[in-house]
Protein backbone atom coordinates (compact mmCIF):
# COMPACT_ATOMS: atom_id res chain seq x y z
CA UNK A 1 0.00 0.00 0.00
CA UNK A 2 1.05 3.47 -0.78
CA UNK A 3 -0.09 6.40 1.27
CA UNK A 4 -0.23 9.49 -0.95
CA UNK A 5 1.59 7.97 -3.92
CA UNK A 6 1.81 11.69 -5.27
CA UNK A 7 2.36 13.86 -2.21
CA UNK A 8 5.69 15.00 -1.22
CA UNK A 9 6.21 12.92 1.28
CA UNK A 10 4.91 9.12 0.54
CA UNK A 11 4.65 6.20 2.55
CA UNK A 12 5.14 2.69 0.91
CA UNK A 13 4.27 -0.49 2.93
CA UNK A 14 5.32 -3.54 1.40
CA UNK A 15 2.60 -6.12 1.41
CA UNK A 16 1.30 -8.59 -1.16
CA UNK A 17 0.66 -5.67 -3.54
CA UNK A 18 3.24 -3.52 -2.61
CA UNK A 19 6.99 -4.99 -4.01
CA UNK A 20 10.40 -2.90 -4.69
CA UNK A 21 8.93 -2.48 -8.51
CA UNK A 22 6.01 0.35 -6.75
CA UNK A 23 9.47 1.73 -5.22
CA UNK A 24 10.96 2.17 -8.17
CA UNK A 25 8.27 3.29 -9.89
CA UNK A 26 6.92 5.86 -6.51
CA UNK A 27 11.10 7.03 -6.78
CA UNK A 28 10.78 8.27 -10.57
CA UNK A 29 12.80 9.55 -12.09
CA UNK A 30 16.17 9.60 -9.62
CA UNK A 31 15.80 5.62 -9.32
CA UNK A 32 16.21 3.29 -12.02
CA UNK A 33 16.38 -0.16 -11.96
CA UNK A 34 19.80 -1.00 -11.12
CA UNK A 35 19.41 1.00 -7.93
CA UNK A 36 16.78 -0.43 -6.64
CA UNK A 37 18.49 -4.12 -7.55
CA UNK A 38 20.76 -2.50 -4.93
CA UNK A 39 18.66 -1.51 -2.54
CA UNK A 40 16.30 -4.52 -2.53
CA UNK A 41 19.89 -7.12 -2.10
CA UNK A 42 20.52 -4.83 1.19
CA UNK A 43 17.34 -4.73 2.68
CA UNK A 44 14.68 -6.89 1.34
CA UNK A 45 13.24 -8.75 4.26
CA UNK A 46 14.29 -6.64 6.73
CA UNK A 47 12.61 -3.28 5.50
CA UNK A 48 8.50 -3.35 5.67
CA UNK A 49 7.82 0.16 4.76
CA UNK A 50 9.95 3.47 3.00
CA UNK A 51 9.16 7.12 3.55
CA UNK A 52 9.71 8.47 0.22
CA UNK A 53 11.30 12.76 0.97
CA UNK A 54 10.58 14.46 -2.81
CA UNK A 55 12.79 17.63 -3.19
CA UNK A 56 15.31 16.24 -0.71
CA UNK A 57 18.51 18.99 -0.63
CA UNK A 58 21.60 16.49 -0.75
CA UNK A 59 24.39 18.63 0.74
CA UNK A 60 26.79 16.44 -0.67
CA UNK A 61 24.84 16.02 -4.58
CA UNK A 62 24.28 19.46 -4.12
CA UNK A 63 28.22 20.40 -4.08
CA UNK A 64 28.43 18.46 -7.35
CA UNK A 65 25.50 19.84 -9.12
CA UNK A 66 26.91 23.53 -8.27
CA UNK A 67 30.59 22.85 -9.05
CA UNK A 68 29.98 19.96 -11.85
CA UNK A 69 26.54 19.42 -13.06
CA UNK A 70 25.47 23.09 -13.29
CA UNK A 71 28.27 23.87 -15.96
CA UNK A 72 26.71 21.33 -18.49
CA UNK A 73 23.99 21.60 -21.35
CA UNK A 74 21.24 19.24 -20.26
CA UNK A 75 21.43 19.63 -16.66
CA UNK A 76 20.00 16.89 -13.77
CA UNK A 77 17.23 18.17 -11.02
CA UNK A 78 19.42 19.95 -8.62
CA UNK A 79 17.35 17.74 -6.08
CA UNK A 80 17.26 14.59 -4.99
CA UNK A 81 15.11 11.84 -3.20
CA UNK A 82 16.10 10.77 0.03
CA UNK A 83 14.42 6.64 1.11
CA UNK A 84 13.65 6.25 4.43
CA UNK A 85 14.27 2.48 5.55
CA UNK A 86 11.83 1.09 8.65
CA UNK A 87 11.34 -2.54 9.70
CA UNK A 88 7.72 -2.06 10.54
CA UNK A 89 4.90 -1.14 8.48
CA UNK A 90 4.09 2.60 9.02
CA UNK A 91 0.40 4.91 8.95
CA UNK A 92 1.23 8.83 8.73
CA UNK A 93 0.94 9.73 12.04
CA UNK A 94 3.43 7.39 13.37
CA UNK A 95 5.88 9.92 11.58
CA UNK A 96 5.30 12.40 14.45
CA UNK A 97 6.61 10.70 16.85
CA UNK A 98 10.43 9.86 17.39
CA UNK A 99 9.74 7.18 20.49
CA UNK A 100 7.30 5.57 17.74
CA UNK A 101 9.78 5.54 15.14
CA UNK A 102 13.04 5.14 16.48
CA UNK A 103 12.97 1.63 17.35
CA UNK A 104 12.12 0.73 13.48
CA UNK A 105 14.60 2.80 12.12
CA UNK A 106 16.81 1.17 9.47
CA UNK A 107 18.55 3.76 8.04
CA UNK A 108 18.51 5.90 4.87
CA UNK A 109 19.79 6.40 1.12
CA UNK A 110 19.52 9.46 -0.74
CA UNK A 111 19.08 8.77 -4.22
CA UNK A 112 20.36 11.08 -7.00
CA UNK A 113 19.22 11.80 -10.60
CA UNK A 114 22.62 10.78 -11.62
CA UNK A 115 23.51 7.62 -14.12
CA UNK A 116 24.91 5.11 -13.85
CA UNK A 117 24.93 5.03 -10.30
CA UNK A 118 21.74 7.05 -8.57
CA UNK A 119 22.75 5.88 -4.67
CA UNK A 120 23.69 8.49 -2.76
CA UNK A 121 24.78 9.01 0.55
CA UNK A 122 23.62 6.12 2.54
CA UNK A 123 23.84 5.07 6.07
CA UNK A 124 21.93 2.18 7.31
CA UNK A 125 22.43 -0.34 10.57
CA UNK A 126 25.19 -2.97 10.31
CA UNK A 127 22.65 -5.80 12.03
CA UNK A 128 20.17 -4.92 9.26
CA UNK A 129 22.07 -6.87 6.70
CA UNK A 130 21.59 -10.16 7.82
CA UNK A 131 24.65 -11.82 5.97
CA UNK A 132 26.96 -9.29 7.97
CA UNK A 133 28.98 -10.89 10.67
CA UNK A 134 31.44 -9.67 13.73
CA UNK A 135 32.62 -6.25 14.22
CA UNK A 136 32.31 -3.11 12.73
CA UNK A 137 33.78 0.72 13.21
CA UNK A 138 30.57 3.02 13.30
CA UNK A 139 29.66 6.82 13.61
CA UNK A 140 26.02 7.93 14.74
CA UNK A 141 23.66 10.42 12.40
CA UNK A 142 20.79 12.53 13.59
CA UNK A 143 17.70 12.36 11.19
CA UNK A 144 15.13 14.64 10.41
CA UNK A 145 12.00 13.75 9.06
CA UNK A 146 9.26 16.61 9.00
CA UNK A 147 10.94 17.56 12.46
CA UNK A 148 10.90 14.25 13.96
CA UNK A 149 14.70 13.96 15.17
CA UNK A 150 16.24 10.01 14.22
CA UNK A 151 19.27 8.63 14.97
CA UNK A 152 21.29 6.25 12.99
CA UNK A 153 24.57 4.34 13.48
CA UNK A 154 26.28 2.73 10.94
CA UNK A 155 29.45 3.27 8.55
CA UNK A 156 28.19 5.67 5.06
CA UNK A 157 28.33 4.32 2.12
CA UNK A 158 28.13 6.17 -0.94
CA UNK A 159 28.51 4.91 -4.89
CA UNK A 160 30.43 6.91 -7.72
CA UNK A 161 28.92 9.24 -9.71
CA UNK A 162 31.21 8.09 -12.83
CA UNK A 163 31.54 12.12 -13.38
CA UNK A 164 33.15 13.78 -10.16
CA UNK A 165 33.92 10.50 -7.94
CA UNK A 166 34.95 7.10 -9.20
CA UNK A 167 36.23 4.57 -7.11
CA UNK A 168 39.01 6.48 -5.24
CA UNK A 169 36.80 9.23 -4.03
CA UNK A 170 33.94 7.64 -3.57
CA UNK A 171 36.38 5.34 -1.15
CA UNK A 172 38.01 8.38 0.13
CA UNK A 173 34.67 10.15 1.03
CA UNK A 174 33.47 6.94 2.85
CA UNK A 175 36.08 7.12 4.94
CA UNK A 176 36.55 10.78 5.71
CA UNK A 177 32.36 11.44 6.25
CA UNK A 178 32.85 8.40 9.43
CA UNK A 179 35.78 10.37 10.72
CA UNK A 180 33.73 13.34 10.28
CA UNK A 181 30.77 12.33 12.02
CA UNK A 182 32.46 10.51 14.43
CA UNK A 183 35.29 13.16 15.67
CA UNK A 184 34.84 16.80 15.85
CA UNK A 185 38.67 17.06 15.06
CA UNK A 186 37.84 16.42 11.04
CA UNK A 187 35.60 18.42 8.61
CA UNK A 188 33.40 17.37 6.37
CA UNK A 189 34.28 16.87 3.01
CA UNK A 190 32.17 16.74 0.02
CA UNK A 191 32.73 14.77 -2.96
CA UNK A 192 34.02 18.55 -5.02
CA UNK A 193 36.21 19.00 -2.51
CA UNK A 194 37.47 15.70 -2.29
CA UNK A 195 38.83 15.51 -6.03
CA UNK A 196 40.11 18.95 -5.58
CA UNK A 197 42.44 17.41 -1.78
CA UNK A 198 44.85 15.88 -4.62
CA UNK A 199 44.68 19.34 -6.97
CA UNK A 200 48.50 20.18 -6.23
CA UNK A 201 49.57 16.96 -6.73
CA UNK A 202 47.64 16.00 -10.30
CA UNK A 203 48.37 15.87 -14.03
CA UNK A 204 45.68 16.99 -15.85
CA UNK A 205 42.23 17.51 -14.92
CA UNK A 206 40.83 17.09 -11.95
CA UNK A 207 36.93 16.59 -13.70
CA UNK A 208 35.90 14.36 -14.79
CA UNK A 209 37.93 12.04 -12.77
CA UNK A 210 40.09 9.26 -14.97
CA UNK A 211 41.28 8.00 -10.82
CA UNK A 212 44.31 8.30 -8.86
CA UNK A 213 47.43 6.63 -7.74
CA UNK A 214 47.45 5.03 -4.35
CA UNK A 215 50.17 8.03 -3.12
CA UNK A 216 47.29 10.47 -4.06
CA UNK A 217 44.84 9.24 -1.95
CA UNK A 218 47.63 9.58 0.83
CA UNK A 219 48.38 12.85 0.28
CA UNK A 220 44.75 13.63 0.33
CA UNK A 221 43.99 12.10 3.52
CA UNK A 222 47.18 14.00 4.67
CA UNK A 223 45.38 17.44 3.64
CA UNK A 224 42.46 16.17 5.98
CA UNK A 225 44.90 16.31 8.78
CA UNK A 226 45.49 12.77 8.95
CA UNK A 227 49.12 10.83 9.11
CA UNK A 228 48.58 8.21 6.72
CA UNK A 229 50.80 4.99 6.36
CA UNK A 230 51.31 3.47 3.33
CA UNK A 231 51.61 -0.69 3.43
CA UNK A 232 52.83 -3.14 0.19
CA UNK A 233 51.84 -6.85 0.34
CA UNK A 234 55.16 -7.54 -1.39
CA UNK A 235 57.12 -5.28 1.33
CA UNK A 236 55.21 -6.68 4.35
CA UNK A 237 54.34 -10.08 3.81
CA UNK A 238 56.88 -11.34 5.25
CA UNK A 239 59.41 -9.03 6.66
CA UNK A 240 60.33 -10.23 9.84
CA UNK A 241 63.22 -12.50 10.17
CA UNK A 242 60.97 -14.79 12.86
CA UNK A 243 57.67 -13.87 11.33
CA UNK A 244 54.98 -14.76 14.01
CA UNK A 245 52.09 -14.70 11.34
CA UNK A 246 50.94 -16.95 7.62
CA UNK A 247 50.82 -13.12 6.27
CA UNK A 248 52.72 -10.23 7.79
CA UNK A 249 50.53 -7.28 5.69
CA UNK A 250 47.51 -9.19 6.73
CA UNK A 251 48.23 -9.51 10.23
CA UNK A 252 48.77 -5.48 9.98
CA UNK A 253 45.50 -4.64 8.17
CA UNK A 254 43.48 -6.67 10.98
CA UNK A 255 46.03 -4.22 13.39
CA UNK A 256 44.68 -1.05 12.28
CA UNK A 257 41.05 -2.45 12.08
CA UNK A 258 40.97 -3.76 15.53
CA UNK A 259 42.14 -0.22 16.60
CA UNK A 260 38.95 1.24 15.37
CA UNK A 261 41.11 2.80 11.84
CA UNK A 262 39.20 1.90 8.71
CA UNK A 263 41.78 1.50 5.71
CA UNK A 264 41.65 1.77 2.04
CA UNK A 265 42.60 -1.76 0.40
CA UNK A 266 43.34 -1.45 -2.86
CA UNK A 267 43.75 -4.29 -5.70
CA UNK A 268 44.70 -4.04 -8.81
CA UNK A 269 42.89 -0.78 -10.11
CA UNK A 270 40.14 -0.48 -7.70
CA UNK A 271 40.04 0.19 -3.78
CA UNK A 272 37.68 -0.32 -0.82
CA UNK A 273 36.77 0.65 2.62
CA UNK A 274 37.73 -2.16 5.08
CA UNK A 275 36.41 -1.00 8.67
CA UNK A 276 35.29 -4.15 10.54
CA UNK A 277 36.26 -8.14 10.65
CA UNK A 278 35.09 -11.80 11.77
CA UNK A 279 36.61 -13.89 13.71
CA UNK A 280 36.13 -17.63 14.23
CA UNK A 281 37.30 -18.30 17.91
CA UNK A 282 35.95 -22.40 17.70
CA UNK A 283 38.85 -23.59 16.78
CA UNK A 284 41.29 -21.91 19.03
CA UNK A 285 41.76 -24.39 21.48
CA UNK A 286 43.72 -26.76 19.04
CA UNK A 287 45.65 -23.81 17.31
CA UNK A 288 49.34 -23.29 17.69
CA UNK A 289 51.51 -20.72 17.33
CA UNK A 290 53.71 -20.33 14.01
CA UNK A 291 56.89 -22.12 13.93
CA UNK A 292 59.60 -20.20 15.84
CA UNK A 293 57.28 -18.28 17.55
CA UNK A 294 56.24 -18.00 21.16
CA UNK A 295 52.45 -16.71 20.71
CA UNK A 296 48.91 -16.93 18.95
CA UNK A 297 47.37 -13.41 17.59
CA UNK A 298 44.41 -12.61 17.47
CA UNK A 299 44.57 -11.66 14.20
CA UNK A 300 45.35 -15.39 13.14
CA UNK A 301 41.65 -16.05 13.83
CA UNK A 302 40.62 -13.48 11.56
CA UNK A 303 38.65 -14.63 8.56
CA UNK A 304 36.76 -12.18 6.64
CA UNK A 305 36.60 -8.08 6.74
CA UNK A 306 33.44 -5.98 6.23
CA UNK A 307 33.86 -3.35 3.81
CA UNK A 308 32.23 -1.36 1.71
CA UNK A 309 32.74 -1.46 -2.05
CA UNK A 310 31.26 1.46 -4.14
CA UNK A 311 30.25 -0.84 -6.50
CA UNK A 312 28.59 -3.08 -4.22
CA UNK A 313 26.41 -2.87 -1.51
CA UNK A 314 27.00 -1.49 2.44
CA UNK A 315 28.89 -4.15 4.66
CA UNK A 316 30.28 -6.70 2.19
CA UNK A 317 32.56 -9.10 3.13
CA UNK A 318 35.90 -9.87 1.51
CA UNK A 319 37.60 -13.45 2.43
CA UNK A 320 40.10 -15.59 1.13
CA UNK A 321 37.25 -18.32 0.04
CA UNK A 322 36.86 -17.14 -3.69
CA UNK A 323 33.83 -19.67 -3.77
CA UNK A 324 32.25 -16.71 -1.48
CA UNK A 325 33.11 -13.95 -3.96
CA UNK A 326 29.85 -15.08 -5.85
CA UNK A 327 27.55 -14.39 -3.53
CA UNK A 328 26.32 -10.54 -3.38
CA UNK A 329 27.03 -10.65 0.85
CA UNK A 330 30.72 -10.88 -0.44
CA UNK A 331 33.09 -8.55 -2.43
CA UNK A 332 34.23 -9.69 -6.15
CA UNK A 333 37.61 -9.67 -4.70
CA UNK A 334 39.88 -11.65 -1.97
CA UNK A 335 41.90 -10.92 0.86
CA UNK A 336 44.45 -12.06 -1.05
CA UNK A 337 44.45 -9.69 -3.78
CA UNK A 338 44.65 -6.92 -1.79
CA UNK A 339 47.93 -5.27 -3.20
CA UNK A 340 48.59 -2.21 -0.88
CA UNK A 341 46.31 -0.53 2.24
CA UNK A 342 46.31 3.22 3.65
CA UNK A 343 45.87 3.48 7.03
CA UNK A 344 44.70 7.18 7.93
CA UNK A 345 46.68 7.53 11.70
CA UNK A 346 45.42 10.40 13.72
CA UNK A 347 48.25 12.43 13.48
CA UNK A 348 49.35 11.74 17.20
CA UNK A 349 50.31 8.63 16.14
CA UNK A 350 54.36 8.21 15.61
CA UNK A 351 54.56 4.16 16.27
CA UNK A 352 52.95 2.21 13.75
CA UNK A 353 52.02 -1.02 14.48
CA UNK A 354 54.56 -3.07 13.10
CA UNK A 355 57.53 -1.25 15.36
CA UNK A 356 55.06 -1.88 18.34
CA UNK A 357 54.67 -5.90 17.20
CA UNK A 358 58.34 -5.37 17.29
CA UNK A 359 59.41 -3.85 20.97
CA UNK A 360 56.66 -6.05 22.44
CA UNK A 361 57.81 -9.36 20.88
CA UNK A 362 61.15 -8.44 22.55
CA UNK A 363 60.24 -7.46 26.06
CA UNK A 364 57.72 -10.26 26.56
CA UNK A 365 60.94 -12.98 25.74
CA UNK A 366 63.32 -11.20 27.84
CA UNK A 367 65.20 -12.83 30.50
CA UNK A 368 64.49 -10.07 33.14
CA UNK A 369 61.05 -8.73 32.38
CA UNK A 370 59.44 -11.40 29.64
CA UNK A 371 56.22 -13.19 31.10
CA UNK A 372 58.52 -16.56 31.66
CA UNK A 373 60.83 -15.32 34.03
CA UNK A 374 58.12 -13.05 35.95
CA UNK A 375 54.40 -14.95 35.28
CA UNK A 376 54.16 -18.88 36.30
CA UNK A 377 50.55 -18.21 35.03
CA UNK A 378 51.25 -16.39 31.67
CA UNK A 379 53.84 -19.47 31.57
CA UNK A 380 51.44 -22.05 31.80
CA UNK A 381 50.04 -21.80 28.68
CA UNK A 382 50.62 -20.47 24.83
CA UNK A 383 50.00 -16.69 25.47
CA UNK A 384 47.75 -15.30 22.73
CA UNK A 385 48.29 -11.51 22.14
CA UNK A 386 45.79 -8.73 20.81
CA UNK A 387 47.50 -5.33 19.66
CA UNK A 388 44.97 -2.80 19.16
CA UNK A 389 45.60 1.35 19.67
CA UNK A 390 43.19 3.36 21.45
CA UNK A 391 43.35 6.81 23.21
CA UNK A 392 44.50 6.83 26.85
CA UNK A 393 40.84 8.37 28.02
CA UNK A 394 38.92 5.48 26.20
CA UNK A 395 40.66 2.76 28.12
CA UNK A 396 40.76 4.75 31.61
CA UNK A 397 36.60 5.37 31.04
CA UNK A 398 36.47 1.51 31.05
CA UNK A 399 38.93 0.23 33.82
CA UNK A 400 36.09 0.33 36.64
CA UNK A 401 34.02 -1.83 34.54
CA UNK A 402 36.93 -4.12 33.38
CA UNK A 403 38.39 -4.46 36.89
CA UNK A 404 41.56 -5.38 35.64
CA UNK A 405 42.06 -8.25 37.74
CA UNK A 406 43.44 -6.44 40.39
CA UNK A 407 42.46 -3.43 42.64
CA UNK A 408 45.72 -2.18 42.63
CA UNK A 409 46.24 -2.15 39.04
CA UNK A 410 42.86 -0.11 38.52
CA UNK A 411 44.44 2.06 40.94
CA UNK A 412 47.63 2.48 39.32
CA UNK A 413 46.16 3.07 35.42
CA UNK A 414 43.68 5.36 37.03
CA UNK A 415 46.35 8.16 38.31
CA UNK A 416 48.82 7.35 36.20
CA UNK A 417 48.99 10.18 33.31
CA UNK A 418 48.80 8.42 29.79
CA UNK A 419 49.23 10.26 26.36
CA UNK A 420 46.49 11.04 23.69
CA UNK A 421 46.81 7.59 22.21
CA UNK A 422 48.57 4.21 23.35
CA UNK A 423 49.23 1.26 21.95
CA UNK A 424 48.34 -2.09 24.21
CA UNK A 425 49.16 -5.63 23.55
CA UNK A 426 46.71 -7.69 25.73
CA UNK A 427 47.65 -10.87 26.95
CA UNK A 428 45.54 -14.47 27.02
CA UNK A 429 45.46 -17.63 26.75
CA UNK A 430 43.47 -19.97 24.35
CA UNK A 431 41.12 -20.89 27.56
CA UNK A 432 39.83 -17.50 28.45
CA UNK A 433 40.13 -15.72 24.93
CA UNK A 434 38.37 -13.82 23.38
CA UNK A 435 36.49 -12.99 26.82
CA UNK A 436 39.20 -12.69 29.18
CA UNK A 437 43.05 -11.56 29.19
CA UNK A 438 45.55 -11.76 32.07
CA UNK A 439 47.75 -8.86 31.35
CA UNK A 440 48.85 -5.93 29.11
CA UNK A 441 51.72 -4.20 28.01
CA UNK A 442 51.08 -0.19 27.61
CA UNK A 443 52.96 1.71 25.00
CA UNK A 444 52.93 5.65 23.89
CA UNK A 445 52.32 6.04 20.92
CA UNK A 446 53.97 9.06 20.27
CA UNK A 447 57.35 7.35 20.73
CA UNK A 448 59.41 6.67 17.58
CA UNK A 449 60.60 3.52 17.15
CA UNK A 450 63.77 3.65 18.29
CA UNK A 451 63.29 4.69 21.85
CA UNK A 452 62.98 1.49 23.72
CA UNK A 453 61.74 2.94 27.07
CA UNK A 454 58.37 3.71 25.48
CA UNK A 455 56.78 1.33 27.78
CA UNK A 456 54.30 3.09 30.31
CA UNK A 457 53.20 -0.14 32.40
CA UNK A 458 53.62 -4.05 31.94
CA UNK A 459 50.94 -5.94 33.79
CA UNK A 460 51.54 -9.32 34.13
CA UNK A 461 48.80 -11.57 37.14
CA UNK A 462 52.03 -11.45 39.72
CA UNK A 463 53.55 -8.27 38.95
CA UNK A 464 52.92 -4.61 37.85
CA UNK A 465 55.93 -2.49 36.30
CA UNK A 466 54.96 1.11 35.37
CA UNK A 467 56.71 4.31 34.59
CA UNK A 468 56.33 7.15 36.75
CA UNK A 469 58.83 9.13 35.82
CA UNK A 470 57.98 9.71 31.75
CA UNK A 471 54.66 10.21 33.24
CA UNK A 472 55.51 13.11 34.38
CA UNK A 473 57.82 14.19 31.58
CA UNK A 474 61.23 13.09 33.58
CA UNK A 475 63.67 10.85 33.33
CA UNK A 476 61.80 6.87 33.17
CA UNK A 477 61.38 5.95 36.58
CA UNK A 478 59.99 2.57 36.34
CA UNK A 479 58.74 0.73 39.92
CA UNK A 480 57.56 -2.72 40.42
CA UNK A 481 54.16 -3.60 42.31
CA UNK A 482 54.19 -7.24 43.14
CA UNK A 483 50.45 -8.57 43.16
CA UNK A 484 48.67 -11.10 44.54
CA UNK A 485 45.29 -12.41 43.97
CA UNK A 486 44.88 -11.88 40.36
CA UNK A 487 42.00 -13.21 38.21
CA UNK A 488 41.45 -12.41 34.67
CA UNK A 489 39.37 -9.84 33.54
CA UNK A 490 37.13 -8.64 30.20
CA UNK A 491 39.08 -7.66 27.23
CA UNK A 492 39.03 -3.89 26.30
CA UNK A 493 36.15 -3.32 23.96
CA UNK A 494 35.59 0.20 22.50
CA UNK A 495 37.42 0.55 19.11
CA UNK A 496 34.37 -1.24 17.39
CA UNK A 497 31.32 -2.73 17.96
CA UNK A 498 29.90 -6.02 17.60
CA UNK A 499 26.61 -7.17 15.42
CA UNK A 500 24.14 -8.74 16.87
CA UNK B 1 52.56 24.77 42.03
CA UNK B 2 53.38 21.91 39.59
CA UNK B 3 53.46 18.30 41.11
CA UNK B 4 56.61 16.68 40.56
CA UNK B 5 55.88 13.23 42.29
CA UNK B 6 53.68 11.18 41.45
CA UNK B 7 52.11 9.62 43.92
CA UNK B 8 50.02 6.22 42.21
CA UNK B 9 48.82 5.01 45.12
CA UNK B 10 48.50 5.57 48.80
CA UNK B 11 51.59 4.33 50.55
CA UNK B 12 53.07 3.79 47.53
CA UNK B 13 56.96 3.64 49.25
CA UNK B 14 56.30 0.37 51.02
CA UNK B 15 54.84 -1.27 48.05
CA UNK B 16 56.68 -0.02 44.93
CA UNK B 17 60.30 -1.23 44.70
CA UNK B 18 62.91 0.13 41.68
CA UNK B 19 62.89 -2.04 38.63
CA UNK B 20 66.79 -1.66 38.43
CA UNK B 21 68.84 -0.95 41.66
CA UNK B 22 70.61 1.61 39.92
CA UNK B 23 70.81 3.92 35.89
CA UNK B 24 73.74 1.74 34.89
CA UNK B 25 71.40 -1.70 35.47
CA UNK B 26 68.84 0.38 33.59
CA UNK B 27 70.98 1.86 31.00
CA UNK B 28 72.19 -1.79 29.78
CA UNK B 29 68.96 -3.09 29.66
CA UNK B 30 68.12 -0.39 27.40
CA UNK B 31 70.83 -0.49 25.09
CA UNK B 32 70.29 -4.84 24.93
CA UNK B 33 66.69 -3.71 24.09
CA UNK B 34 67.58 -1.89 21.53
CA UNK B 35 70.63 -3.96 20.09
CA UNK B 36 67.92 -6.54 19.86
CA UNK B 37 65.16 -4.76 17.96
CA UNK B 38 67.28 -2.65 15.30
CA UNK B 39 67.62 -5.13 12.52
CA UNK B 40 64.13 -5.45 12.50
CA UNK B 41 63.19 -2.13 12.72
CA UNK B 42 65.44 -1.34 9.69
CA UNK B 43 63.70 -3.72 7.71
CA UNK B 44 60.40 -2.30 8.32
CA UNK B 45 62.00 1.16 7.30
CA UNK B 46 62.98 0.11 4.46
CA UNK B 47 59.49 -1.78 3.56
CA UNK B 48 58.04 1.14 4.24
CA UNK B 49 59.85 3.66 1.61
CA UNK B 50 59.35 0.52 -0.98
CA UNK B 51 55.43 0.90 -0.22
CA UNK B 52 55.81 4.45 -0.94
CA UNK B 53 57.64 3.95 -4.14
CA UNK B 54 55.01 1.39 -5.34
CA UNK B 55 52.18 3.82 -4.34
CA UNK B 56 53.18 5.72 -7.07
CA UNK B 57 52.56 3.05 -9.63
CA UNK B 58 48.81 1.15 -8.87
CA UNK B 59 46.22 3.49 -10.40
CA UNK B 60 42.59 3.10 -8.86
CA UNK B 61 39.93 4.64 -11.76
Amino acid sequence: MIDEPNGLLPILNFDNQTTWDDLTTTAQPHLDSAGAARLKESLDGIANSVVIERHYIDRDYRDTFSQYHSKRFITPDSRCIRLHFFDKSLDRSDIKSSEELQPSYIGYSVIRPTRPNCIGRTLIKPECRQTTQGTVCECTESVSIQGTELSISGFPFISQDADVTVCAQASLWMLARYFSDRYHLYPETYPVQIGNLTRDYSVGRLFPSSGLYIWQLAEALRRLSFAPLLYSRNQYSQISQQSCHTDNFEHLLYTYIESGIPVLAAFDNHVVVLFGHVSDYSDLSNMAPETGCNFIYSSALNWAYVGNDDNGIPYQLISNNAAQQQTPSYMSNTINQIEQFVAPLPEKVFLPAESFETLVKAILVRPDVGYQQLSPTISAATPVLRLFLTTGRSYKKRLTERGMGNALVEEVYRNLPLPHFIWVCEISQQSIYPDHVLGEIIWDATRNAYEPDGWIALHYPEILIVDRGSALNNPPDLVRFALTGSTNYPIYRSNLRDIP
Amino acid sequence: MTANILQLIPDEETKAQRLFSNDQEYQEFRVSLQKEVQGELERQREARRQSEEQAKKLLIS
